[in-house]
């Protein structure tokens, strides 16, 4: 057949190769090299449903562009990704909302959604995910950045959950996550916050007791500690020394004896240091506190305040327990309260 | 036998258990310390008031 050259063609009914037409939809033309053209099915999983306006293809190295984008409504899962490059860094991708040229206008805004559920109560909605690319041993995985320039501020609406680190700062170029217990505190405008140390006095634990009360497994987390007993009834208790003992059993742990003379000088019970004059038990309502201040050292030193008098003395190794104890309990009952200090 | 309230403040349980034979016989021990201490004192006061000191003179010797 001879060849003929068409300057426009204007198709008002089917396109028939060899006489026949084709009934599949969403076919392409498809050319065979040299010969017949034939319909195919187009390649790829999913499909564009419209392209609109322009497409601009930059040269290797460059930024390709799809501009004027109206629907894209495939059937399946679709993914943007650039081509494997064998140069240094690979190929980013770049969704920027649109500018304004009005001199009172508004940049266009960036959304991205995840999916509706289903309308039915148990319908999940779609997450946004955003994954950084997984490094080597190296260096590490990538960073989800958010705020790099141009930002004012990183607004989250309506909450922010945070199922591991929060790191802050640029300790090591990464941020730390501060220690266990510790609080988040402002360093003021231009430097971000630091982790520090929780002051004030943190209620570690608490009991009611009808008989001698001891704290075993101490926490070594804390600047200082103390202990606050408080006797509500003193049932059959007998009148004596009402005292302390650390770092061991009830009432063989290690004691000191106080550096204060007083009346307590007299110390008629070994096992442990004093809150209370020999031969007295304690007041129902009075408060007996023990501090200890580097406890979690050796030679921290401890002060006791008991009826009458207070004073203060040496503890040879780190305190992980305390005891508190007089010769007869007597089923006397009130509370016994642990804080940590920092 | 004495009762022990122990509180394990890693773990937070509370438990009430018998004193051991070894605190029994330490706080035995402690009682019977303090009373030959109490026996002591009392003697000394008794020695002192004998020889002519005053109950506000005796109380400022053991300060």
């Amino acid at each position: 057949m001879a060849k003929k050259q068409l300057t426009s063609l204007d198709l008002r009914g089917d396109i028939l190769i060899n006489g026949t037409a084709n009934s599949n939809n969403g076919w392409v033309l498809t050319s065979n090299g040299v010969g017949a053209v034939s319909w195919a099915a187009a390649s790829g999983s999913g499909s564009l449903g419209y392209i609109g306006t322009t497409q601009s293809t930059a040269s290797s190295g460059g930024t390709t562009a799809l501009n004027g984008i109206r629907t894209m409504t495939p059937d399946a899962s679709f993914t943007l990704s650039p081509s494997s490059v064998s140069t240094a860094t690979g190929r980013s991708i770049t969704f920027t909302g649109g500018s304004s040229t009005n001199a009172s206008g508004t940049g266009g805004d960036v959304v991205i959604y995840g999916g509706t559920s289903n309308s039915s109560a148990a319908g999940v909605a779609g997450n946004v995910v955003l994954n950084a690319g997984a490094g080597g041993a190296d260096n590490g995985n990538g960073f989800v950045k958010i705020g790099e320039s141009n930002t004012e501020l990183v607004v989250v609406t309506p909450g922010l959950q945070i199922k591991n680190n929060l790191k802050v700062g640029t300790t090591g170029g990464f941020g730390s996550a501060g220690t266990s217990g510790q609080v988040l505190t402002s360093t003021g405008t231009g430097s971000p916050p630091t982790w520090t140390d929780k002051g004030g006095y943190t209620l570690i634990t608490s009991t009611l007791f009808s008989s001698a009360v001891s704290f075993t497994n101490i926490p070594q987390t804390y600047k200082a500690i103390m202990v606050r007993i408080v006797f509500t009834n003193l049932n059959s208790m007998a009148a004596s020394q009402f005292g302390v003992s650390f770092n061991g059993s009830t009432y063989g742990g290690t004691y000191f004896r106080p550096s204060v003379s007083s009346t307590f000088t007299t110390l008629s019970n070994a096992n442990r240091t004093p809150l209370t004059s020999a031969n007295t038990a304690p007041v129902v309502g009075n408060s007996y506190v023990v501090e200890i201040t580097n406890y979690t050292v050796p030679n921290s030193t401890a002060r006791l305040y008991g009826d009458v008098v207070s004073w203060s003395g040496t503890i040879a190794a780190a305190v992980t327990s305390l005891a508190f104890a007089n010769s007869s309990w007597g089923g006397a009952t009130g509370t016994a309260e642990l804080y940590g200090v920092n | 036998m004495e009762k022990i309230t122990e509180v394990n403040c890693e773990t937070g349980e509370v438990i009430e258990r018998d004193e051991t034979p070894e605190e029994l016989a330490a706080r035995e021990q402690s009682a019977q310390q303090e009373e030959e201490a109490l026996a002591n004192r009392q003697s000394a006061l008794a020695k002192l008031q004998a020889l002519g000191l005053t109950e506000e003179e005796i109380q400022s010797l053991l300060g």
